[in-house]
C-alpha cells in the first residue's frame, strides 16, 4: 500500500504549479466527474479504466436457499462466510464452529458439511486451472481430484442438495473439458431439480459446455436461463444485430439488462474535452437506441423500475447536451422514486446538477441551491469517515486533479466548480464564485482535518508523515494543493477587484448563502490577502497592493512554494540577476517602493530625477513579469506551443507589463537631460551602439567600451524583435 | 542474412568459413542440386479441429505427411475481465477429432508483437513466456492424443523493432525444446528476409497475405505475384535457416465501406444479382443485409480475393531461381474443403510437385 502511495505520489507530483493543458501532465476538468449512479461500484475514475462493474447477483440468494435448507438460526452473513470466505481447513478443522453460526448448525449436519467441502476441494482444483495458460494433461493431479468430484457428486442420490451437488458434477465435469459428459449428465437430471438459484448457477456452466462444442443456439438458451447476460452476449457474438432484438425480447426489465444499460451508459459519459473517446465509447446513434431503449421500458406499464429508466434515460439526454429534456425526463423519474434509496439520492443530486445548469443564478434560486447543497453536504458529513483514509493519503491529489473517488464530494465539485461557478464568472459576479470554489475545495479537506506528505531523506529512505491542515500548509515542504487546485486557478484568472470583494467579506457573511460557504471554505483571510497582494502587482496596482501585503505577517512568506523553491530572491530593480542579501517581506517590499516611484514620478520636478525614478519603475515592472515572476505568479508557466489553447497569463502579463515598460523607458529617455545618466540608462538597456557612438566621453561609454567595442551590437532591438513575436524572453 | 547484391555463389562459399572462423553463425547455404521430391505438409488454422471426410481424403490423396495445427494465439488481453497474467493464450483451438493416421502434427503458436512486448513487463518475462508455451502445448498435444511432437512451430510478424524480443524468445524455447531433441521452426514473412534469421532449427517461407489487406483498391492482398518478385528478384537469396514454402489456397471478400476498412468475409459467393453488383474482383453491395454476423449496408464494397493456380506457379518459379534447389517441403495453406473444392486434382499436385 504505502509502495503503491508513493507511486501514486510520485506520478502526482509531477503535477507541481500550474496545470498546464496539451503538453500535459494530466488532469481532468471538475464537470467531467461521473455522475450516473445506480450501484454502491462507485470506483475512483483511473480504476475505471481497468476495473468492470461487478454486481453479485447470486452471492446472496444463495445464502438465502442456504438458510432455507438448514436453519433460520443461521445468520446469512455467517452463511456467506462459511460458503465463500472458508477454506477447506477451515471448515474441517474448526468443528466446534467457534461463534459461526452456520458452523455450528454443520456440526449437526453431516450431509450438508460433506458436501460444502466437496464444493470447496472443487473450487480448490478449479482455482488452480483457472490461469488462461492451464491446459490439462492426462497427468493433472487436479483433473484426478476433479474426476473423483465428478463422480462422487453424480452419485448422490438425495433430495434436499440435489441441486448443489448437480452444481459441482456441471462445474467439474465443464473444467475437465468432458463437456459432452456435462452436457449428458444435464440433459439426465434438469427435469428433477429445482428453478432456483443453485440450477440457473450450473445451467451457466451447461452452457459454456455447449459454447465449447460449437452449439451456440443451446449455448445462448442456457445462458439466458443462467442469466449470464455476458455469455450470453458473447455466445451471440458481440454486438451482432441478433443479440440485443434477443436481450430484450428475454430480458426487458430485469435486473441484468438495467446491469447492461447502467454500464452502457457509465461508459458514456466523457472523461474530458481534450482526449479522443475511449475505445468503448458509443456512438451518438448507439446512445441513441440505449436511449429508446430505456423509453420503451420506462413507458411500458408492464414493467416497473421506471426511477431507473428514466433516470438512465435522462442521463443519455445530458450526455448527448440536451439538458432541458434530460430536465423534463428526470422529473418523470422523480415521481417514480421508490424503494431503491441510492438511486432516489442519485436522482436528487442529478437534478441539483441540471438546476445548477439551466436556472439562471438569482438571490432566490442560490436560496434553494444552497439547501440542496447543505443537503449534499450533509451527505459528504455522514459519508467521508467511509474515505478518510484514502482522502487522507490521496485526496489532495485526487481533488486537484478532479480524480472521481468520493460520490458525494465529487458532486459537490462538479456541480460549484463545474456549473456554478463558470456561470458565475460569466455573470460578473466573481466574489460569489471565489466563494463557492472555496467552499468546494476546503470542505473536505477540513473534515478529514490531515493530509500525508512523503519524501525521500538525505539517506533515501522515502519517508511519510500526517500533518494537520495547517502544518501541512506551513511546512517545508512543497505544498501542492493550496497553489494549483480549483479555487487557485479560479483567483489566478479573475479581476482583482473580484478578490478584493471577496476577502472584505470574509468574516462579515452577508445572508445565508455566504455564510453556509464561508464556514465550509477555507478562512485563512492571510491566504487570500497575499494572493490578492500578488495579483495587484500583475496588475500594476502597486499602492493597493501594499494595502493588503502589509497586513501578513512576514513569516507567512516561508509558506509560499515560490520562497520554498527559492524564487524570492532576486533584486527587482537590478538590471542584471542578483540576489538580494534581505529578502524579508520581498512582495511588500517591492510593491511599497513601487508605490513610492509612483509618488516620486508624479511630484518630481527635478527632470533627471524624475527620469531615475521612471527608469526604476519600468525595470521592476519589467522584472516583475522576468527575472522576479515570484512576484506577481505562482509558479513559471511557460504555457504550450499548441495555439489551440491560447497564451498563458505568464505570457499574457508579460506582454502587458513589458509594453507598459517599454513607452516609461522611452519616457525616462525623453525627461532626461544628463548627458551622462542618458547614457547611463542606454548602457543599462545595453543599447551599446548608441553608447558607443553618441555618449563618447561619458562614463557609460568608457564602460561599453569595456563590454567589447569591436562586437558591440543592440541587443535592445533583439530584444524588440522577439517581443513582437511573442516570443518568452529567457533572464 | 540475406545478401542483395547477385554475388557469384562460389565467392560466397569460399569465404563463408572464414567469416565462421570469427563468429559463429548458422548460415545455409543452399545446395545447388538436390534430387529428392518436397515434402508435403499443410496448415491447419481453424479454432476447431474437425476433420471431415473430404478433408481426410485430401490427405490421403496427396499423400500429405504433415499438418502443422495452430493451437493458439498469445496476445495481451487488456480487458477489464483479465487477470493478473494480461499475455494469454487466446483462441485455443478445440480437438473433435482425432489426429488422422499417418500425419504428425506439428503444433504452432502465434504470437503478436503487442504480446511479445508487454509480456516484459509480466512475471519472469520472455523466458517465462517461452516456458508457458511449451507446457501447454504439450499437455495440448498430451491430452488429446495427437502424438508426440518432434517440432514446435512459432509464427510471428516481427520488426526490426520487436526482433530483438522474438529471438530471445526463440532462444528459449529453443533451449527448453532441446531437451526432449524437439527442434524449433518460424514462420518467415517476405519483409523478414531482411533480416537476420531467427536463432531456430528452420524456416517456414510464408508466400501469401503478401500484399496491404487493407487498402481499398483491385490488388490481390493474398498473392501479388509483383509484391513477392520484389523480395525474391535478386537471386540467390541466401537465408541463415533452412526454409520451407507455404503457398495459399484460400479466399476471401475484403470488406469495405468508403476506403475504410471493415472486415474479413469468410463467404466468396457474391454473385447473387439481387444484393450485389459485380465489377471484376470487386462488388458493390446494393441492399443492406446481415452477412456472417456484419451488417452490410448498400454502397459497401467487396473485393474478392483469392490464390490463382497461374499465380502459385509464377511465385514457385521464382522460388526455384531464387533458392535453388535443395530439399524443402512445400505447405499448403489451409486444410479447409471449401477453399480446396475450387482447385483440380492438377493445380493442387502443381503445387506440391517440385
Amino acid at each position: 500500500m504505502r509502495y503503491r502511495a508513493f507511486l501514486l505520489i510520485s506520478a502526482l507530483a509531477l503535477l507541481t504549479g500550474f496545470r498546464s493543458l496539451a503538453c500535459g501532465p494530466y488532469y481532468y476538468e471538475p464537470e467531467y466527474y461521473f455522475m450516473y449512479r445506480v450501484s454502491d461500484n462507485y470506483l475512483p475514475s483511473f480504476l475505471w479504466k481497468t476495473q468492470p462493474f461487478d454486481y453479485n447477483f447470486e452471492s446472496e440468494d444463495n445464502c438465502r436457499l442456504w438458510q432455507k435448507q438448514t436453519t433460520p438460526s443461521a445468520s446469512l452473513d455467517d452463511i456467506y462466510q462459511v460458503v465463500y470466505k472458508y477454506s477447506i481447513e477451515d471448515l474441517t478443522k474448526t468443528p466446534s464452529g467457534k461463534r459461526n453460526s452456520f458452523t455450528k448448525w454443520l456440526k449437526t449436519d453431516k450431509e450438508a458439511r460433506e458436501f460444502l467441502v466437496l464444493a470447496k476441494e472443487c473450487e480448490k482444483a478449479r482455482a488452480e486451472m483457472v490461469s488462461p495458460w492451464y491446459y490439462p494433461s492426462k497427468k493433472d493431479p487436479q483433473k484426478a481430484t476433479l474426476d473423483q468430484i465428478a463422480a462422487r457428486a453424480m452419485s448422490y442420490r438425495g433430495r434436499r442438495l440435489a441441486g448443489r451437488y448437480a452444481l459441482q458434477a456441471v462445474r467439474a465435469l465443464h473444467s475437465l473439458r468432458r463437456y459432452d459428459d456435462c452436457i449428458n449428465y444435464w440433459n439426465k437430471t434438469v427435469q428433477g431439480l429445482p428453478d432456483d438459484v443453485i440450477t440457473r448457477m450450473a445451467a451457466g456452466y451447461v452452457g459454456g459446455a455447449y459454447a465449447n462444442i460449437g452449439d451456440t443456439d443451446k449455448a445462448a438458451e442456457l445462458f439466458a436461463f443462467a442469466g449470464d447476460v455476458e455469455s450470453f452476449r458473447l455466445c451471440l457474438k458481440k454486438d451482432s444485430l441478433s443479440f440485443k432484438k434477443r436481450t430484450k425480447e428475454i430480458y426487458p426489465d430485469s435486473q441484468d439488462m438495467r446491469r447492461i444499460i447502467a454500464r452502457e451508459i457509465t461508459l458514456m459519459q466523457p472523461w474530458d474535452k481534450y482526449t479522443d473517446a475511449p475505445k468503448w465509447s458509443k456512438s451518438e446513434v448507439e446512445k441513441r437506441e440505449d436511449f429508446k431503449y430505456c423509453i420503451e421500458v420506462g413507458k411500458n406499464p408492464r414493467y416497473g423500475h421506471k426511477d431507473f429508466w428514466y433516470y438512465s434515460a435522462a442521463f443519455i439526454m445530458h450526455v448527448l447536451g440536451q439538458d432541458q429534456e434530460a430536465s423534463r425526463l428526470l422529473s418523470i423519474a422523480e415521481k417514480h422514486c421508490g424503494e431503491d434509496e441510492l438511486l432516489a439520492e442519485s436522482i436528487r443530486v442529478f437534478r441539483i446538477y441540471l438546476d445548477a445548469v439551466l436556472t439562471p443564478y438569482s438571490p432566490s434560486y442560490a436560496s434553494q441551491m444552497v439547501r440542496e447543497l447543505a443537503w449534499l453536504d450533509g451527505k459528504i458529513v455522514e459519508h467521508y469517515p467511509e474515505v478518510r483514509k484514502e482522502a487522507v493519503n490521496f485526496g489532495i491529489y485526487y481533488m486537484r486533479t478532479n480524480i472521481s473517488f468520493f460520490y458525494w464530494n465529487d458532486m459537490m465539485r462538479k456541480i460549484v466548480l463545474g456549473a456554478i461557478c463558470p456561470k458565475l464568472v460569466e455573470n460578473g459576479q466573481g466574489a460569489t464564485a471565489i466563494a463557492f470554489a472555496n467552499m468546494a475545495d476546503n470542505r473536505l479537506l477540513n473534515l478529514v482535518g490531515e493530509v500525508e506528505d512523503g519524501y525521500y531523506d538525505k539517506d533515501g529512505y522515502y519517508r511519510i508523515f500526517t500533518y494537520s491542515i495547517d502544518k501541512y500548509r506551513a511546512n517545508e515542504r512543497h505544498n501542492v494543493y493550496d497553489y494549483s487546485n480549483e479555487l487557485f486557478l479560479l483567483l489566478d484568472s479573475i479581476p482583482c477587484d473580484d478578490i478584493i470583494r471577496f476577502v472584505n467579506s470574509m468574516g462579515h457573511p452577508q445572508g445565508e448563502v455566504d455564510a453556509f460557504l464561508q464556514k465550509r471554505g477555507n478562512t485563512d483571510k492571510n491566504f487570500f490577502r497575499e494572493v490578492l497582494g500578488t495579483m495587484l502587482l500583475r496588475d500594476m496596482r502597486y499602492a493597493e497592493a501594499e494595502q493588503y501585503l502589509r497586513l501578513i505577517p512576514a513569516s507567512y512568506q516561508s509558506r509560499l512554494n515560490t520562497y520554498k523553491e527559492g524564487y524570492l530572491r532576486f533584486d527587482p530593480f537590478s538590471v542584471v540577476r542578483r540576489s538580494l542579501d534581505d529578502k524579508t517581506d520581498y512582495k511588500l517590499t517591492f510593491a511599497r517602493t513601487m508605490a513610492d516611484l509612483e509618488g516620486e514620478i508624479r511630484t518630481q520636478k527635478d527632470p533627471n530625477r524624475k527620469a531615475l525614478a521612471l527608469f526604476k519603475y519600468a525595470t521592476g515592472m519589467q522584472n516583475s513579469v522576468s527575472t522576479c515572476w515570484a512576484l506577481t505568479f505562482y509558479g513559471k508557466n511557460w504555457g504550450c506551443d499548441d495555439p489551440a489553447y491560447g497564451p498563458t497569463p505568464m505570457l499574457d502579463a508579460q506582454k502587458r507589463l513589458f509594453t507598459r515598460a517599454e513607452k516609461l523607458y522611452a519616457q525616462a529617455l525623453a525627461t532626461a537631460t544628463d548627458r551622462e545618466i542618458i547614457a547611463g540608462m542606454h548602457l543599462r538597456l545595453k543599447n551599446l551602439r548608441t553608447v558607443m557612438e553618441k555618449y563618447d566621453g561619458t562614463v557609460a561609454h568608457m564602460e561599453a567600451d569595456i563590454y567589447g567595442c569591436d562586437v558591440y551590437y543592440d541587443y535592445h532591438l533583439e530584444k524588440k524583435e522577439q517581443f513582437k513575436n511573442n516570443i518568452w524572453i529567457e533572464f | 542474412m540475406t545478401i542483395r547484391s547477385p554475388w557469384p555463389v562460389l565467392t560466397l562459399i569460399l569465404l563463408l568459413p572464414l567469416a565462421s572462423c570469427r563468429q559463429k553463425k548458422d548460415v545455409v547455404v543452399p545446395a545447388t542440386e538436390a534430387t529428392e521430391e518436397p515434402g508435403r505438409a499443410v496448415y491447419f488454422w481453424k479454432t476447431r479441429f474437425d476433420i471431415d471426410e473430404s478433408e481426410q481424403e485430401f490427405l490421403k490423396t496427396y499423400s500429405i505427411g504433415k499438418m502443422y495445427v495452430r493451437m493458439f494465439d498469445v496476445d495481451y488481453d487488456a480487458s477489464p475481465a483479465a487477470g493478473a497474467e494480461k499475455v494469454i493464450p487466446v483462441g485455443t483451438t478445440s480437438f473433435v477429432s482425432g489426429k488422422p493416421d499417418g500425419i504428425e502434427i506439428i503444433p504452432t503458436v502465434f504470437i503478436t508483437t503487442r504480446a511479445l512486448d508487454l509480456s516484459k513487463q509480466e512475471e519472469g518475462g520472455l523466458p517465462a513466456l517461452a516456458g508457458k508455451i511449451v507446457l501447454r502445448v504439450g499437455n495440448m498435444m498430451d491430452y488429446n492424443e495427437l502424438g508426440t511432437f518432434r517440432e514446435l512451430q512459432l509464427d510471428c510478424d516481427w520488426t526490426e523493432s520487436t526482433q530483438e524480443d522474438f529471438f530471445l524468445l526463440c532462444r528459449q524455447v529453443k533451449a527448453l525444446l532441446k531437451a526432449d531433441k524437439r527442434a524449433l521452426s518460424v514462420t518467415v514473412r517476405l519483409h523478414q528476409l531482411r533480416q537476420s534469421a531467427p536463432p531456430a532449427d528452420k524456416g517456414i517461407l510464408m508466400l501469401y497475405n503478401t500484399g496491404a489487406l487493407r487498402s481499398a483498391g483491385k490488388q490481390n492482398s493474398i498473392l501479388d505475384v509483383s509484391d513477392v518478385k520484389a523480395y525474391l528478384s535478386r537471386t540467390p537469396v541466401i537465408y541463415g535457416i533452412p526454409l520451407d514454402f507455404a503457398y495459399p489456397s484460400f479466399g476471401w471478400g475484403v470488406w469495405f465501406r468508403g476506403s475504410k476498412y471493415n472486415g474479413l468475409l469468410h463467404q466468396t459467393d457474391f454473385f447473387n444479382p439481387e444484393y450485389y453488383s459485380p465489377d471484376g474482383n470487386e462488388f458493390t453491395v446494393l441492399k443492406d443485409h446481415v452477412l456472417e454476423n456484419h451488417e452490410l449496408l448498400k454502397g459497401d464494397r467487396i473485393r474478392l480475393e483469392s490464390s490463382a493456380p497461374a499465380s502459385i506457379n509464377e511465385v514457385k518459379e521464382l522460388v526455384r531461381r531464387a533458392f535453388y534447389k535443395y530439399p524443402h517441403d512445400n505447405i499448403l495453406y489451409h486444410l479447409d474443403s471449401n477453399n480446396l473444392s475450387k482447385y483440380t486434382k492438377d493445380e493442387i499436385q502443381s503445387i506440391f510437385a517440385d
